[in-house]
């Protein structure tokens, strides 16, 4: 019994570097999933279907901080997207995103957009934003965004070079 | 008797899981300000006694990013020798609990520091922090700050046409 526990102990600790990968690679794919579906919406010409499409993404009591200042629920949303959707210039384009798994419900995600808006001139001008989200599975399956903060922000630096080995 | 005892649990099982969002609550609030006094102490060691091992971090002033402890601690050096005077005031603080060990907090912050002017600069920042719990004590595990940004006009297609004289 005693080395049967021992066994599992082992095996356990052997495979724990995979569970753990392979709970990283469904948190980005998940997380991936939402981003696509948030720039989708984002990108839906007319202001008010955007802003539901947008929303949708979200859940009801869904917290940010950030660009729009602190908005507490879908509610406050509602006061602020559909002025901000009006700019005819508006689009955006995910750049990056990481994921990293907290449990089987929950994942925080770290992305970079580069979205478009009518500048001081009238004129398209880049806006980048760096986004980190909470995003949490509902009893239905899916997964929606609770909380996220959002910020101007050039692109993530490069990843490091590989080191050379000699 | 039985429905009595299924009632009692249920409010046990309430009653504790509230506790639990209070607690984290009244942590997180506790941790946030330590947070806060070591910065202001300009204390690197203290300040990355507040971080778990792999934290990742969005900082505001030239888009810093980075993971890692020794990342974190070199900013951090370098952002005090670049602005010695700097200091934070935590204005407000939510916390949301998400499960037993993982709590989101949002603040807004005023940052003063000397600007490379020698004029004295008071920035509106807001911040965001995912908080673990790690060995019974909550750690930043992602940090996330940035400045306020101006109110924005309204968008063009927004404006109202002057009126025609």
């Amino acid at each position: 019994m005693k080395y049967a526990i021992l066994a599992m102990s082992m095996a356990l600790f052997a495979f724990a570097p995979a569970a753990r990968a392979d709970a990283t690679a469904d948190a980005k794919k998940e997380a991936q999933k939402v981003a696509d579906a948030f720039i989708a919406a984002v990108n839906v010409k007319d202001p008010q279907k955007s802003v539901e499409a947008v929303l949708a993404n979200f859940t009801e009591d869904a917290q940010h901080i950030g660009v729009f200042g602190r908005v507490h629920g879908k509610k406050e949303f509602m006061q602020i997207l559909p002025k901000a959707f009006a700019d005819p210039n508006r689009s955006a384009r995910l750049t990056a995103l990481d994921a990293i798994s907290l449990d089987k419900d929950t994942i925080l995600s770290i992305s970079h957009f580069d979205n478009v808006v009518t500048g001081p001139d009238g004129k398209p001008m880049p806006l980048p934003l760096r986004c980190t989200r909470l995003l949490q599975r509902q009893k239905d399956g899916r997964w929606l965004i609770s909380a996220e903060h959002t910020s101007f922000g050039p692109p993530p630096p490069p990843p490091p070079a590989a080191a050379k080995r000699n | 008797m039985k429905m009595t005892t299924i009632a009692a649990a249920a409010l046990t099982l309430f009653t504790a899981g509230a506790a639990r969002a209070g607690d984290a609550k009244s942590e997180v609030n506790e941790q946030i300000k330590a947070w806060a006094a070591a910065f202001n102490a300009h204390d690197v060691g203290k300040l990355m006694a507040q971080y778990a091992e792999d934290p990742r971090y969005i900082y505001a002033f030239a888009g810093q990013e980075g993971a890692g402890k020794a990342s974190l601690e070199a900013f951090y050096k370098q952002s005090f020798q670049m602005t010695p005077d700097i200091t934070v005031k935590l204005v407000s603080y939510d916390v949301i609990p998400v499960n037993a060990t993982t709590a989101v907090g949002m603040g807004v912050w005023e940052d003063t520091f000397t600007g490379p002017d020698g004029k004295k600069i008071t920035a509106p920042t807001h911040s965001s922090e995912l908080f673990v719990k790690v060995g019974g004590a909550w750690k930043v595990r992602v940090d996330h700050a940035s400045f306020v940004p101006p109110p924005q006009p309204p968008p063009p297609a927004a404006v109202p046409a002057k009126p025609a004289k």
